[in-house]
């Protein structure tokens, strides 16, 4: 479905994505997992050619994606980032409908697919309509962020650490609906966080990067059991112990 | 009332036409030729800072020398059109005086709109990319409305700054509320130059008001004019307290 090729990016002397191959099946959702630096989110943008890359490519489908406009592949793909930046003058419901409006959808379908998506997200679409972004928390802006990528049906799904700066309750639930999503449409997903546990819950598969380069790219089970390398391992370690200190204490606690 | 008074106020409605003419059209001029080279100038920095580097330049210039300046400038034009074209070009009256303030009215209006386009969250920013706006698509529906506070309080400045030199028209041959000033100067009656100022405070009070509809609240402000206080200054100064 999405093939990346030797992709690479380049600003100035400095590499930040190196040489990167690696293939999503259709339906899949892979998470690229790394620290700041790591090239993530400029491999991501590279998907969509909000960064154009300095050498490689990347296949959606078998087509380069550069053989299309921006702004015509763009509204194919949807795209939901950490600081959301939803359009502060335009409604809730303007916002979601902003791509179906600009692929020229008709006003009663775009309404309709509004609110499709906003029960989808969780938000009452009666009540959640006709706000402006600033009337809104921050999970609920960041659930309008979601409902908006995914608002001109696309098949391909790119997640730049969407419940980032969230409470631990509502990025939770956030994970959890992503999850039922998934479940009710077979949208192909690139996911880039540099949570561990949120990679573990999430992935079908993991690619974890480090200075550009892809580390390891294998199942949640595969990473845990047999990391490639003691910097996966580390990674690793950290959601183990965190999980084995709070098993012990709900252990001493049924005690 | 006196009879100089009466005089004087019956000359008001011939000056205070073409004082609001000249303003008025002036600030088209300048909003029509500065928010699209702001625009263009947001879209290319290095561009962008010549075009305010030249705007702040001649805004330096002080307002009187810079209509003054108009005049030799216009005739030497003049003379070059009726060599060439057999067409000659007014040095003195009204354009001269029009040129001056348009060029006066550039800075505070282009700056802001660079300022106000500048200022868009980048966040929301690479949302209409991501989206799938064109560059086009996301000027018009999204950098220029949430930039438009900022470009208003611009032309909001620009307006009482040319309210206010539009008095110094009377010297380049342009008649203004400034003919009040620089008749009451020459001839030390002091009656004249108290119509002006009351009238021309009332202008740029108008001015003022009309150009910030409460909608257009200016909440995100930032060109703070940096100014010279030519002789008929008092009427914007009053006007803004």
């Amino acid at each position: 479905m999405i093939v990346l090729e030797q992709l690479t990016k380049r600003y100035g002397d400095a590499v930040v994505v190196d040489r990167l191959s690696l293939e999503v099946a259709r339906g899949e959702l892979l998470v690229l997992l790394g620290g700041s630096g790591s090239g993530k989110t400029t491999t991501l943008k590279m998907i969509n050619r909000l960064v154009e890359p300095s050498a490689g490519r990347v296949l959606i489908d078998g087509a380069d994606v550069t053989a299309v406009e921006p702004a015509a592949l763009r509204r194919r793909i949807g795209y939901a980032f950490q600081q959301v930046g939803l359009f502060p003058h335009m409604t809730v419901a303007e916002n979601v409908g902003i791509t179906p409006a600009l692929l020229g959808w008709e006003a009663a379908r775009v309404a309709a697919r509004v609110d499709t998506l906003l029960e989808l997200v969780e938000l009452d679409p009666a009540t959640f309509r006709d706000r402006r972004p600033a009337e809104l928390s921050g999970g609920q802006q960041q659930r309008v962020g979601v409902a908006r990528a995914l608002a001109a049906e696309p098949a391909v799904l790119l997640l730049d650490e969407p419940f980032g700066a969230l409470d631990p309750l509502t990025r939770d639930r956030l994970q959890q609906s992503i999850i039922s999503i998934r479940t009710k449409i077979g949208v192909t997903i690139v996911f880039v966080t540099h949570d561990m546990v949120e990679a573990l819950l999430l992935g079908d598969r993991i690619a974890v990067l480090r200075d550009g380069r892809l580390v390891q790219l294998g199942t949640p089970a595969e990473l845990l059991r047999r990391p490639a390398d003691p910097y996966v391992a580390q990674l690793m370690e950290t959601p183990l112990r965190h999980g084995r200190i709070v098993d012990a204490l709900a252990g001493s606690q049924q005690d | 009332m006196s009879e100089a008074l009466r005089d004087q106020l019956a000359l008001l409605p011939t000056y205070l036409a073409a004082h609001l003419q000249l303003t008025l059209l002036a600030l088209l001029l300048g909003t029509t030729l500065s928010i699209p080279l702001g625009i263009w100038a947001s879209r290319r920095p290095r561009a962008g800072r010549v075009a305010l580097g030249a705007a702040s330049v001649l805004q330096t210039i002080p307002s009187l020398a810079l209509l003054a300046m108009m005049v030799p400038a216009l005739a030497a034009l003049g003379r070059a059109t009726q060599a060439s074209l057999g067409v000659t070009v007014p040095s003195i009256g009204f354009l001269p005086a029009l040129i001056g303030l348009t060029l006066y009215s550039i800075l505070p209006i282009l700056q802001n709109t660079v300022i106000g386009i500048a200022g868009v969250d980048p966040a929301v920013v690479e949302a209409a990319r991501a989206v799938g706006m064109t560059d086009r698509q996301r000027l018009r529906r999204v950098e220029l409305p949430l930039a438009l506070p900022v470009i208003v309080a611009g032309v909001r400045t620009a307006a009482v700054w040319v309210v206010g030199l539009a008095t110094l028209s009377t010297p380049v041959g342009a008649p203004s509320l400034g003919n009040y000033i620089f008749s009451g100067l020459q001839t030390s009656r002091w009656c004249s130059t108290r119509s002006c100022t009351r009238s021309s405070t009332g202008c740029a009070r108008a001015a003022a008001v009309s150009s910030s509809p409460r909608r257009w609240s200016s909440r995100r402000c930032t060109f703070t004019p940096r100014r010279r206080s030519p002789p008929a200054s008092w009427a914007t100064h009053r006007a803004r307290s």
